[in-house]
């Protein structure tokens, strides 16, 4: 669950890097696009418009001289017409004329449809109709650029010095503007295409950080799945690559640690393991005499009496606790085994409590002909451990009831319920942990402070569990767990089946969730 | 008022033979014994004991050796004494021919139980006799025959045979078994049953691979049948 989220955090984490690295690449890509776009559409502006402007005037300055000078002093309105019209021309500009005839004032265009002097703005008559005091009072060449109807036009104007017509040219920027308008386009398609290729730039340079990031990231989660030998490829001299190395370093670090852990572990558990198989040697020797001893206690002094019966009282003891540590030793080892029989559960229950005569202070609540498949001396170890704990501690009645849940795969349920003062709060998650005391100011107290984590490893290999609890009526509940059968089907006649209770045991598959 | 006991411990610790010739002595047997395996077969050779007493670790030729010696010409019972119940010696050492074993420590009490136990298989309880196919089972003289031959029993064999004999037919549970055979209380071991039954095939049976006597009946145990 943990492991989750973080996976989840993780993935949102990196898309938001490589959004970030998109963005700062657009960003960057966008600026310099714009910008480069921006001025050389604006210079490319000006020499288009200044140079349409130019050879325009120019032509119109030349043509009006030419065509001018040929007029007479005051010319006919008819003769204007014929000048405004060799002046202008349909393709290039349209021209119109002004003067004062013989008629009365005239104006004439060579193009009467599309240029009349309303579009001459009034600021530019005036300016044409100016003499410059600097220049000997001549009139000079004057322009503006104008938009008639949504369309650019340059409009100019000059009235020949020393008297003659005031002309007036219209000249359409429609084509130059077509062109900008187009340079325009190419430069906004420019500019996207810029984008583009950052963005893909971006998403190329995310990838090549990301790829490795996210290598590690996996490697990382390998490893705190136990997959100590995770190592990543180091190539390059990059700050990944650093990174690469330095997580290598730590998985080296961190397996040679985890080995030496474990070598130290199980060290000490053959050592355990072999104590208590070294012990028992003397052990056989001094039980074999034991009961000689005790047979003749009766007769014996009775000051050396009691020493004798504490000898031999001391010495079961010891056997007991050795047998315990052994069977501790063997459930570390992975070695225990299941021989597993199909026995009615309460009929082992009774002579469970038969065997120690537990029958007067335990209620049973049993039916008969609950059959299971189960290891007969490990469930006898439970069931003694449970209820001798609740007799223990909880004292008199002792409630043992036995039910079948489930199918024909079900499980046998056994509650072993006292009516003692129950378990503290912050002693449940620890009942089951070994050499714990619920009592810490009992210094010493007759059990070895493994029964019950002997009970519980005995539910497990059976693939079972038990729990503990306050009852609701107070007092402790242990709740006890069995399969019916074990998980994996035995053979035909083998009541014996080797279980294995070691990680990767030898062969032997299932027995265990 | 049967005779006393004689037993043969063999043993290779000198405390624990020393504390065990104690302890059965105490309770009554006549007890001889050896630290070798080697020695043991020698004394087994020139004192016939009536029951054999054996570690499973000895220097030498171990104790599953020693058993399978003895078995090649003798069927006097044998108790094996080992460090631990679910280790695989006790396998081993059933397939050897042991007729039942004691984990070390052992009380001379519990010990003294066992050895009486396997020591009343032998004693004959009925006079009658029964067949069952080319098997006939003479109760009073406490023989077996194969078509005629005489077949060499361990005294548990023998009853493991004439319990399920006395009840054609019928499965008799690994603990019902144990129960009558082995005298064992609730906790027997039900690998004392199955080597067992495992030996008796490889006598009795025409094909002991696939018994017509001695038949497996799943989840309950083994039942005796006359061949049809």
């Amino acid at each position: 669950m943990k492991r989750e989220h973080g996976g989840a955090f993780g993935f949102l984490r990196w898309t938001s890097l490589r959004l970030r690295l998109i963005a700062v690449f657009a960003l960057v890509a966008l600026t310099a696009a714009v910008s480069v776009s921006g001025i050389a559409y604006w210079l490319n502006r000006d020499a288009v418009l200044t140079r349409a402007q130019n050879s325009a005037l120019d032509d119109f300055r030349d043509s009006l001289e030419r065509n001018a000078a040929s007029l007479p002093v005051r010319p006919a309105c008819r003769s204007l017409e014929t000048a405004a019209s060799r002046i202008g021309s349909p393709d290039t500009y349209q021209v119109l004329l002004t003067d004062s005839t013989p008629e009365g004032p005239c104006t004439v265009t060579s193009d009467r449809d599309s240029f009349s002097l309303d579009d001459v703005p009034a600021s530019l008559r005036r300016a044409v109709n100016t003499r410059h005091t600097s220049d000997d009072n001549r009139y000079h060449l004057h322009w503006e650029r104008i938009s008639l109807q949504g369309h650019p036009y340059l409009v100019a104007g000059a009235r020949i010095n020393g008297g003659g017509p005031t002309g007036y040219m219209l000249k359409s920027l429609d084509a130059e503007r077509k062109d900008l308008n187009s340079l325009a386009w190419s430069l906004g398609i420019a500019t996207l295409l810029a984008l583009i290729g950052a963005a893909l730039l971006a998403q190329a340079a995310g990838s090549a950080v990301l790829r490795p990031v996210r290598r590690l990231g996996e490697a990382a989660k390998r490893l705190g799945e136990g997959h100590l030998n995770t190592r990543l490829k180091v190539s390059g001299t990059d700050e990944l690559a650093e990174m690469s190395r330095t997580f290598n370093n730590a998985a080296e670090q961190l397996e040679n640690r985890v080995e030496e852990l474990r070598a130290r572990e199980a060290a000490s558990r053959r050592f355990v393991a072999d104590m208590s198989h070294e012990l028992r040697t003397p052990l056989t020797a001094i039980t074999a005499v034991t009961d000689v001893l005790e047979d003749e206690a009766e007769a014996l002094d009775p000051m050396i009496a009691p020493a004798v019966r504490l000898v031999v009282s001391e010495t079961r003891r010891l056997n007991e606790l050795v047998e315990t540590l052994m069977e501790v030793t063997r459930f570390d080892a992975g070695t225990a085994k299941l021989r597993v029989d199909e026995v009615d559960v309460a009929d082992m229950i009774t002579a469970c409590m038969d065997a120690r005569a537990w029958l007067d202070s335990v209620e049973l609540d049993a039916p008969r002909g609950v059959l299971a498949t189960i290891d007969p001396r490990r469930l006898d170890v439970i069931m003694a451990n449970l209820i001798g704990n609740a007799l223990k501690h909880g004292g008199s009645p002792v409630r043992v009831t036995l039910r079948r849940e489930g199918g024909a795969d079900g499980e046998i349920v056994i509650s072993v319920s006292d009516r003692g003062p129950g378990i503290p709060e912050e002693v449940l998650p620890h009942v089951f942990d070994r050499f714990y005391k619920a009592d810490a100011s009992r210094a010493r107290s007759e059990g070895s402070g493994l029964g019950l984590s002997i009970a519980l490893e005995n539910a497990h290999i059976h693939g079972g569990d038990i729990s503990a609890a306050n009852g609701p009526e107070g007092g402790a509940l242990f709740t006890l767990r069995l399969p019916v059968r074990p998980r994996t089907e035995q053979g035909a006649s083998g009541a014996t089946r080797a279980d294995s209770a070691a990680p990767g045991g030898n062969g032997t598959t299932g027995g265990r969730r | 008022m049967a005779p006393v006991p004689f037993l043969l411990l063999i043993e290779d610790d000198d405390a624990i033979r020393t504390g065990l010739e104690l302890g059965l002595s105490r309770q009554g047997h006549r007890v001889v014994a050896a630290a070798t395996g080697e020695d043991g077969l020698k004394l087994l050779k020139e004192q016939r004991p009536d029951l054999i007493v054996l570690d499973v670790m000895l220097p030498g030729i171990d104790g599953f050796e020693v058993c399978r010696r003895i078995r090649r010409t003798d069927q006097l019972p044998i108790i094996l004494l080992t460090a631990r119940s679910d280790d695989i010696d006790v396998v081993v050492g059933l397939e050897s021919g042991a007729d039942d074993y004691v984990i070390k420590p052992v009380q001379p009490r519990v010990l003294d139980a066992r050895i009486r136990a396997v020591l009343r298989r032998g004693e004959r309880d009925s006079t009658d006799s029964a067949a069952f196919g080319s098997i006939v089972i003479d109760r009073s003289a406490m023989t077996v025959t194969k078509d005629g031959q005489d077949l060499q029993l361990t005294p548990t064999e023998l009853r493991l045979l004439l319990e399920l004999s006395r009840r054609p037919g019928q499965a008799l549970s690994r603990q019902q078994l144990l129960r009558l055979v082995w005298e064992h209380d609730y906790l027997g071991d039900s690998r004392l049953v199955d080597a067992c039954v495992q030996r008796l095939r490889a006598k009795i049976e025409d094909v002991p691979s696939s018994p017509t006597l001695i038949r497996t009946v799943r989840g309950v145990g083994y039942r005796l049948d006359t061949p049809q």
